[in-house]
């Protein structure tokens, strides 16, 4: 696995589950390949390297089409709707869960929680009473 | 000044907008101004708002169940009818709905903002430094707040409902608090208020501290008159009322009962009032179509006066002293809150006759035991806007309810001597700030 280079400052990966936004951690490294600085949690392993998730997604696809030529050599079912949508569900064929030693750059990090928690200012000017 | 017509918005849950509004619309109409104040705190409907307030001020209460387009609706009523030369907004610039921010651009008055501390958050996410700039004039009473910089914010004191002349003597509050005059003991008191929750459990924070200092203390639970034994519009417990029969801690006969003088606290009636004028229900906004007014209801008009409490015999102590110690042992647990239950409004006036306040972290409460000199702990609850951690100062933070039971019982076997007594002016400054603002229009 080639080394990644230390960074600081917080990590650029974009995330949350709700709203997009940076995910502000503090990084731990830059990706080889698009050089934003990312954290552990964003790092992922994509043929022998640690690159940002952004990068690990896209080299996974880039690597499957390539493997199946389109959907002409899937082996999936017509009835499953990844056959129609390859990204279908966090755990269909376009999914890093399914590969080995990936991480899922669609999995909650501590970002998403935070920005779930700004949910509640939902509450702001609608409960009359919560002042 | 000539006299001018005041509108002052103080809609906010529990007891805090009402009581900081009403200390201000009080002076104003002391001034000769006419006050209309406009609130939805749930306890408004029990307290002696008439008493208090005095001649000129007409208090409208909001059904605390209303909607956002309710509110926006009796608010925008409100203002059109009232037409004010000034309009005193407590706390939110947008509105508690955020209805303000639509309804001022068209409001031929000045503005005034009460300003406060609010939770930074919604400042960033709503814009707040823009619905701040509509006003003419921003008062900052006596506590930071985020645009207290702002070129047109003045700071002043706190601003408290009375006057320090107004509050009782020590012997004339220990009395209203039920202490008999030959009893020397401290007194503590918890203060309910915020929400029924919260008033509730005042109550059991009270019998928890009078089960742990037994004859050391007088433990008195203060609540709002009408607040139920659990809070505003709640149903006593167990169907327990009173509690009358409770016995007071063992060797202290008379002490530990209920006093429930309802009404204001012993203060004098306002300047020219007779205390015989009836409430007023008949002189409400007058009805509009299409506007959702059936949750206002008016319920003064200028003809308030504080009808005097309840004579409280030595203490005002029903049935005491009935019962034994196996008696005691067989009631209910939950009696014991109502045997320590005083109906009183506002507290500040029986402040000086208490050894130790406990409570929360709320603005009148914190500022209230400040300027008597009171000693406080006190949990920081949490809240929408306020941030009342922030507010309490370390030596007065608890930060559960057993350290705030442990460390009242330290302080009323220490007995520290009461602090110094900073009273201060803030409302009657605010008064006079708010008329210069209108001369120079």
């Amino acid at each position: 696995m080639s080394p990644v280079s230390i960074s600081t400052g917080p990590c650029q990966q974009s995330t949350g589950f709700l709203f997009s936004h940076e995910c502000g951690l503090p990084a731990a490294a830059t990706c080889p390949r698009c050089g934003k600085r990312v954290c552990d949690a964003h790092l992922s392993a994509l043929g022998g390297e640690l690159v940002c998730t952004s990068c690990a997604e896209t080299g996974e696809e880039e690597g499957a089409d390539e493997e199946s030529g389109g959907d002409a050599g899937s082996d999936v079912s017509e009835d499953d709707p990844s056959y129609y949508y390859r990204d279908y569900g966090y755990y269909g064929p376009g999914s890093a869960w399914a590969k080995d030693g990936g991480r899922d750059p669609n999995d909650f990090t501590e970002a998403d929680g935070e920005s779930l928690r700004h949910e509640e200012d939902a509450s702001f000017e609608e409960d009359l009473g919560g002042s | 000044m000539a006299a001018l017509r005041w509108l002052v918005y103080a809609l906010g849950g529990g007891m805090g907008h009402l009581t900081r509004a009403s200390a201000l619309a009080r002076r104003a109409a002391r001034q000769g101004h006419a006050v209309s104040l406009l609130t939805n705190s749930p306890f408004a409907s029990g307290l002696p708002l008439e008493g208090v307030l005095g001649r000129g001020v007409q208090v409208h209460t909001l059904d605390a169940a209303l909607d956002k387009p309710a509110v926006r609706n009796i608010v925008e009523g409100w203002l059109e009818e009232g037409r004010p030369d000034v309009l005193v907004v407590d706390t939110f610039p947008r509105g508690l709905g955020g209805e303000l921010v639509s309804l001022l651009p068209g409001l031929r008055a000045r503005k005034v903002l009460v300003h406060r501390d609010l939770n930074p958050v919604y400042v960033r996410r709503f814009d707040v430094a823009r619905a701040v700039d509509a006003f003419d004039l921003l008062l900052v009473p006596g506590e930071d707040a985020p645009f207290a910089a702002h070129p047109r914010a003045v700071r002043t004191a706190p601003w408290l409902l009375l006057e320090a002349g107004e509050l009782l003597s020590r012997a004339k509050a220990r009395a209203r608090l039920g202490v008999p005059g030959d009893d020397a003991r401290p007194v503590v008191a918890v203060m309910g208020c915020g929400n029924a929750a919260e008033v509730a459990e005042a109550g059991d924070i009270a019998a928890r501290l009078h089960a742990a200092l037994g004859d050391e203390a007088v433990v008195r639970w203060l609540v709002p008159p009408d607040a139920g034994a659990r809070g505003p519009g709640a149903e006593p417990r167990n169907g327990i009322t009173g509690g009358a029969d409770l016995p007071p801690p063992e060797g202290r006969a008379g002490a530990g009962a209920r006093t429930d003088a309802m009404g204001g606290a012993g203060l004098p009636p306002p300047e020219g009032h007779t205390g015989a004028e009836p409430r007023n229900h008949a002189a409400g906004l007058p009805p509009q179509e299409g506007r959702a007014r059936a949750g206002l209801r008016n319920e003064v008009t200028g003809a308030g006066g504080l009808s005097p409490p309840e004579e409280v015999p030595s203490a005002g102590l029903r049935g005491s002293g009935t019962g034994g110690f196996l008696r005691r042992r067989e009631r209910p647990r939950t009696a014991l809150p109502e045997a320590l239950r005083v109906s009183v409004w506002p507290a500040l006036a029986v402040l000086p006759g208490v050894d130790v306040l406990v409570g929360a972290g709320g603005y009148n409460t914190v500022q209230e035991a400040r300027v008597t000199g009171t000693p406080l702990v006190a949990l920081a609850r949490p809240r929408l806007y306020d941030r009342q951690a922030l507010r309490l100062r370390p030596e007065e933070l608890a930060s559960s309810v057993a350290e705030l039971v442990e460390r009242a019982v330290q302080l009323a076997r220490a007995l520290p001597a009461r602090g110094p007594r900073p009273y201060s002016g803030g409302a009657r400054d605010a008064v006079t700030l708010i008329e210069s603002a209108l001369l120079s229009a």
